[in-house]
């Protein structure tokens, strides 16, 4: 009995934590799909969108529900001056973006660093704390889960639904094409990497209300970020709400089996068997 | 080897890298920044063999750099021999180096460009994760290296906790690796590197066995990673197998020659010379500065290689070189 329990719980906190780490995936599987950009500064965006939330409750105490809008909002206009001015330089060059991005995360992550220091940090909110049946799951995980899955659906149905969304897909799957149609690609690309920031700025939000925060987490939640993209076939934006979760339960498995300090270690096996293996992903054709 | 303008130049420069130590010699603290300067150049030039002329762009060197370093560690820690005398494990942890260069090379090969650099990131994390996991590797407090007693000659005696030996040490040790760089750039193998770097379809169609060039490559990589692990081992006495900066295993270290290479110019010799001028010395020379104020060093290089993506994309050199062609 308590063993089920053990292993429900865990499977239900991976679900949670990897849906988390999807929607920040989802961010950069998007700004690749539109622009063909990879961005490997996306995780210290996450990051600054944990920030975000923590001086908002710390300075003004906003509480990090209400700094989850604050966040998208604020990071989709972060996104979009980005695009407009720094990744505008780079579309559809693959590696010319890895070594701009790349040097744009050294510049964030040390910034961070010096002006809120190394200090890990975490907001200090409770929500309770929920049983359902034999698991017991703390109540800001609960907040957090359903708030992902509310981001998620939205974002959807957005891409699938609107106008702007379609164009978006659109312009993901030819560009050319889509201009000829009379999609105007430059626009379209920056509500994309508009929203594709904003996914990570909040899924980032979402993070802190069950993480801790500090600078250098960013190259972490990147890294996670490709692998889930890597498993879903880059630009799948489906495909990478299964990759994180898929991450997020083998880690916590992982957390039980292993000693805490080995646990990343699956989540990277993982990875290198799928790019071995199934290097256009898991969830594509062919 | 003719004697053009530029090589009269090099051998100047060469004089004067190797008489200056007489003239600062008691500030120790100028010797440390050169000693780095030097590894990180070297270190950088095996980075650009692999990623500038054959265009497999690792970011897995801190793999080979490592556990070139974890070589050293592990010998000096469980055998007598080395504690007295580590300088062999120099020549061992380039091998150990070359071989985890072939095995990654073996795996990783057959994804590429961006892939096998994520790949090559895997792989290193998770042999850090069990480094730091294991007891036979000293676990998460990492290795102390004792400093090696000092040699004696009947002219002199080599002193190693001086800085002095290890300034002449790896400024030897840059200029052998830069010259096999060099050599293999000007021969038939590095075309064939180039041709892989280009189009490697196209090279294997024309019966480039790309897959052979590229182990070798990564064996000569390898190889020169290690021996500088080991090196850096010895001097800093200390081997740190933590996730923050200064950690040998991590990606921090895998990122410094790639940002040494990319700021000075990729491809290019001389290139990771002036990157690493630039990265070590200027970045330690604001860490005094700023002292008080930690990563004022990394702004600084994470805003010059946003600078020179966005003015030289072939890095500092490829800006001279190109300026210098046009006059």
């Amino acid at each position: 009995m308590a063993l089920e329990g053990l292993i429900a719980s865990i499977i239900v906190h991976g679900l949670m934590l990897g849906a988390i780490y999807a929607t920040i995936a989802m961010g950069m599987s998007l700004l690749f799909g539109v622009m063909g950009v990879k961005n490997l500064a996306h995780g210290d965006f996450a990051v600054l969108g944990m920030y975000t939330s923590f001086w908002l409750f710390t300075l003004f105490s906003i509480s990090p529900l209400i700094s989850i809008p604050i966040a998208f909002a604020l990071f989709f206009f972060i996104g979009m001056v980005i695009t407009r001015f720094i990744f505008k330089h780079v579309i559809g060059e693959m590696l010319g973006s890895i070594i701009l991005t790349f040097g744009l995360s050294i510049l964030i992550e040390n910034v961070m660093l010096l002006v809120w220091g190394g200090d890990y940090r975490k907001i200090p909110v409770e929500y309770g704390s929920y049983s359902f049946g034999p698991i017991s799951v703390g109540g800001s995980y609960v907040v957090a889960f359903a708030v992902t899955i509310l981001l998620i659906i939205l974002t959807q149905l957005f891409l699938s639904r609107t106008k702007i969304g379609i164009a978006i897909r659109a312009v993901s799957q030819d560009p050319e094409a889509a201009e000829t149609l009379g999609i105007s690609a430059d626009t379209i690309r920056l509500v994309g990497g508009g929203l594709g920031m904003a996914l990570a700025g909040t899924g980032g939000a979402i993070l802190a209300l069950i993480y801790y925060i500090f600078p250098y987490l960013g190259i972490l939640l990147t890294l996670y970020a490709l692998i889930i993209c890597v498993f879903a076939g880059l630009g799948n934006v489906v495909g990478t709400i299964f990759g994180g979760i898929i991450i997020g339960i083998a880690q916590s498995i992982a957390t039980v089996q292993l000693p805490y300090s080995l646990t990343p270690v699956v989540g990277f096996i993982l990875f290198i068997l799928v790019l071995l293996f199934r290097p256009k992903g898991l969830f594509t054709r062919g | 080897m003719k004697l053009s303008r530029q090589n009269i130049l090099l051998i100047i420069l060469t004089i004067i890298a190797l008489v200056a130590p007489t003239q600062f010699a008691t500030n120790t603290y100028l010797l440390h920044v050169m000693v780095l300067i030097f590894l990180f150049a070297a270190l950088a030039q095996s980075w650009n063999l692999l990623a500038g002329y054959a265009g497999q762009p690792s970011l897995g060197h801190a793999l080979f750099f490592g556990m070139g370093a974890y070589t050293t560690g592990i010998l000096t820690l469980h055998t007598q021999y080395f504690k007295i005398n580590p300088w062999p494990s120099l020549i061992l942890g380039g091998f150990v180096g070359a071989l985890l260069g072939v095995a990654l090379g073996a795996i990783c090969f057959r994804l590429r460009g961006p892939y096998f650099a994520l790949a090559t990131i895997s792989a290193t994390e998770v042999v850090r994760l069990i480094v730091m996991n294991s007891e036979f590797t000293g676990g998460a407090l990492g290795i102390t290296i004792r400093v090696p007693p000092p040699i004696s000659t009947p002219f002199f005696t080599i002193d190693f906790s001086e800085k002095l030996p290890y300034y002449y040490i790896t400024f030897i040790l840059m200029i052998v690796f830069f010259y096999v760089v060099y050599s293999i750039s000007n021969s038939r193998y590095g075309l064939l590197l180039r041709s892989i770097r280009d189009d490697e379809d196209a090279a294997m169609t024309l019966g480039v066995n790309a897959f052979r060039l590229k182990l070798f490559t990564m064996f000569i990589s390898g190889f020169m990673a290690g021996v500088l692990g080991a090196l850096y081992a010895i001097y800093i006495s200390y081997i740190d197998p933590s996730l923050d900066p200064g950690g040998v295993l991590t990606l921090f270290t895998s990122i410094e020659p790639v940002i040494i290479t990319i700021i000075g110019g990729a491809a290019t010799i001389i290139g990771p010379f002036i990157g690493s001028v630039i990265r070590i010395g200027v970045g330690e020379y604001l860490r005094v500065i700023f002292g008080w104020r930690a990563g004022m060093d990394l702004i600084f290089v994470g805003f010059i290689f946003l600078l020179v993506f966005f003015l030289a994309r072939k890095g500092i050199w490829g800006l001279i070189r190109s300026r210098i062609k046009f006059k």
